[in-house]
């Protein structure tokens, strides 16, 4: 367990950016999702 | 190289980040909507009947009346003390001899307004949202049974709805 944990701390300190960039895709996909919802 | 179990790791973390941002971001735009169509209190509070009826959408009371007392609205509270009806406080609205700049709005954008409903008001002199926003209690009651069933007017919230049609066209 302690291994996995390590890992995920390892990961998002390298990798941060892409979760950023990522996490601002789904942000956009969720706000325009609901404007499509209401169109139709 | 990055080693197989690194890559799909990443791959989950960054699933994980895009569905916490898709959740977040529709949360945000739902929260931003209510915040744009939240009730215009500001507006409500010339109209007391208007504001009463917000009031008491956002605390429904128990029913503990009947159905029709309820919507008619003329009560909210069992323990309230009974209003007599004032049948001397009704008013008729003020009209105008016709519609500023020579064309009213559509009516019909109310929800629970028809055509011949529309008709009807216009024949009041009334051809503007701004006018039905003005609309204080005395006026509904003057205006139900006039060209509305009694209780229609308050029950689909013409006052309210002509508020924020009217604050959407400014």
């Amino acid at each position: 367990m302690a291994q996995l944990w390590t890992t995920l701390l390892f990961l998002l300190t390298y990798y941060w950016p892409y979760m950023a960039a990522a996490a601002l895709v789904g942000l956009v996909t969720g706000w325009l999702s609901l404007s499509q919802g209401e169109q139709g | 190289m990055i080693p197989l179990e690194h890559i799909i790791e990443i791959a989950l973390l960054i699933l994980a980040a895009y569905l916490a941002g898709c959740v977040l971001g529709y949360g945000a735009h739902r929260a931003f909507r209510a915040h744009l169509h939240r009730p215009r209190f500001a507006r409500a509070a010339e109209l007391p009947d208007a504001l009463a009826a917000v009031v008491e959408q956002a605390d429904p009371p128990p029913p503990r009346r009947s159905a029709a007392r309820r919507l008619a609205g003329a009560v909210e509270r069992e323990d309230a003390v009974p209003v007599p009806q004032k049948a001397t406080a009704q008013q008729r609205p003020p009209g105008l001899p016709a519609p500023r700049e020579g064309k009213g709005d559509n009516l019909r954008a109310i929800k629970g307004i028809g055509p011949k409903t529309e008709s009807a008001l216009n024949d009041l002199g009334i051809y503007h949202y701004d006018q039905i926003a003005d609309w204080s209690g005395a006026h509904i009651d003057w205006l139900e049974g006039r060209i509305a069933v009694k209780g229609r007017i308050r029950r689909e919230q013409w006052v309210e709805q002509a508020v924020l049609l009217a604050t959407a066209t400014v």
